[in-house]
């Protein structure tokens, strides 16, 4: 009877790990999701790629913190842009994403009397950190690049 | 009971705990697997499988939509042909080379071909507001443009300013403030050569649309810059010759809004940048 009790308080502990058991990290292709992210939105610019050198400036990133990322910017007639970053580990992650609450500020300085009406954009960004990933979006709906961050990001 | 039949029972019963375990957590782990899976989307991969440029974006029902420029098929239709100017500049060129503008200049910093060009472009920036307004962060503190040019010496520097000038009500104000950039540059950088960028043409619809960004009055500027270029005996180059259509308009191709450059028009713009400075 003994025997049979440890038998099942094993199982349970066994099953309470297995649940409980640190989720698999996520592994995404930060360019992919940019790319997915773009053609999902809609963008009432022209939204182009930038190179990984302009992003690191544009952003005010350490390079070093960064292992990839991928960035589309508008013209210039809006404030739209669309960037996914891959961080080397969640600390560099959340600086990142601080440079991207700096990057979306500059911003609002830039167009506040530049564009006006860009700043409905600027005031209600997607801006989301998820493990070593930081999506950061500037568009009239953000909705649908959302659902994307959820399902590649999560 | 004897030892060795205890013993045999003890380690059946834990063969069969350890089991029992193992299927337990595969279970919770196909589980977790599964609920991703759905998640993401039947009959839909979990992970992007390429990284292509998207071809297009579509339409609010309230505005246009453009399609990403990056995948647009290039077409020189429309575009005067401008002077072929030299053969273009060896890589390494534009590493000693600062760019003043305003959102224009941004846009050609986004889609930079210039090397290690350095940039000083502020959106809405004037030959006034270079001395006025803090908007280039440098190492975390924002400046004017001339603050932060002087923090550096560079051997060529490129300016392109006015469009936002053209509704000031002296033309000559424009002209004596773009006069005293110029002189305040020299002092500020004795050694570097200083090239005057024409005003590019703005599209026709946003040009009959306002009297003031109208063609016609930023090629009366363009001649007052280039007169200006002769007078400091500094460089002039006529970029709009590169950009503008044959009635001397921005393509309709080549913005969003009639005023910024895409993508394939800042290529232009560099191209030409490569090919006419000395």
């Amino acid at each position: 009877m003994k025997e049979r009790i440890v038998c099942v308080i094993a199982a349970a502990l066994l099953l309470f790990a297995a649940g409980c058991a640190k989720r698999e990290a996520v592994n995404a292709d930060a360019g992919a999701v940019a790319d997915e992210i773009v053609k999902s939105v809609t963008f009432r610019d022209q939204m182009s790629p930038i190179a990984q050198k302009t992003i690191v400036k544009n952003y005010g990133l350490d390079a070093a913190d960064v292992t990839k990322a991928k960035a589309y910017e508008s013209t210039g007639a809006t404030a739209e842009e669309a960037a996914v970053f891959e961080a080397k580990d969640e600390a560099a992650a959340e600086r990142v994403k601080k440079a991207a609450q700096g990057r979306v500020e500059d911003q609002k300085s830039a167009f506040q009397d530049y564009q006006p009406k860009e700043m409905a954009k600027l005031k209600n960004p997607l801006l989301i950190q998820s493990g070593r990933y930081v999506v950061l979006v500037v568009a009239d709906d953000t909705s649908g690049a959302k659902k994307i961050t959820d399902r590649y990001l999560r | 009971m004897s030892r060795n039949r205890k013993l045999r029972l003890l380690l059946r019963r834990t063969i069969v705990c350890v089991c029992l375990g193992l299927i337990l957590a595969a279970l919770g782990l196909g589980i977790d697997r599964c609920v991703r899976l759905l998640r993401s989307g039947a009959g839909a991969a979990s992970r992007p499988a390429s990284s292509a440029a998207p071809s297009s974006v579509r339409p609010l029902s309230s505005a246009p939509a453009f399609r990403v420029s990056s995948a647009a098929p290039p077409s020189s239709a429309g575009i005067r042909k401008p002077d072929p100017g030299g053969p273009p500049k060896p890589p390494g060129w534009f590493d000693d080379a600062a760019l003043i503008g305003d959102s224009r200049t941004e846009g050609l910093q986004n889609y930079d071909g210039l090397g290690n060009a350095a940039y000083f472009a502020v959106k809405g920036l004037m030959v006034d507001t270079v001395y006025t307004k803090a908007a280039v962060r440098v190492d975390g503190k924002k400046r004017t443009v001339m603050d932060a040019v002087k923090r550096k010496k560079f051997g060529k520097i490129y300016i392109m300013l006015g469009i936002n000038e053209l509704g000031w009500s002296s033309s000559q104000t424009f002209l004596d403030d773009y006069a005293k950039l110029v002189d305040d540059l020299r002092k500020d950088q004795p050694g570097a050569r200083i090239y005057l960028q024409s005003i590019l043409p703005v599209a026709d619809r946003k040009s009959v649309s306002g009297a003031a960004e109208s063609n016609r009055k930023i090629q009366s500027y363009n001649r007052a810059i280039q007169k200006l270029a002769k007078q400091k005996k500094v460089r002039y180059l006529a970029v709009d010759s590169a950009i503008a259509d044959a009635s001397g308009a921005l393509p309709a191709d080549a913005s969003a809004d009639g005023v910024h450059l895409n993508a394939r028009y800042c290529k232009i713009w560099c191209d030409y940048l490569k090919t006419h400075t000395d």
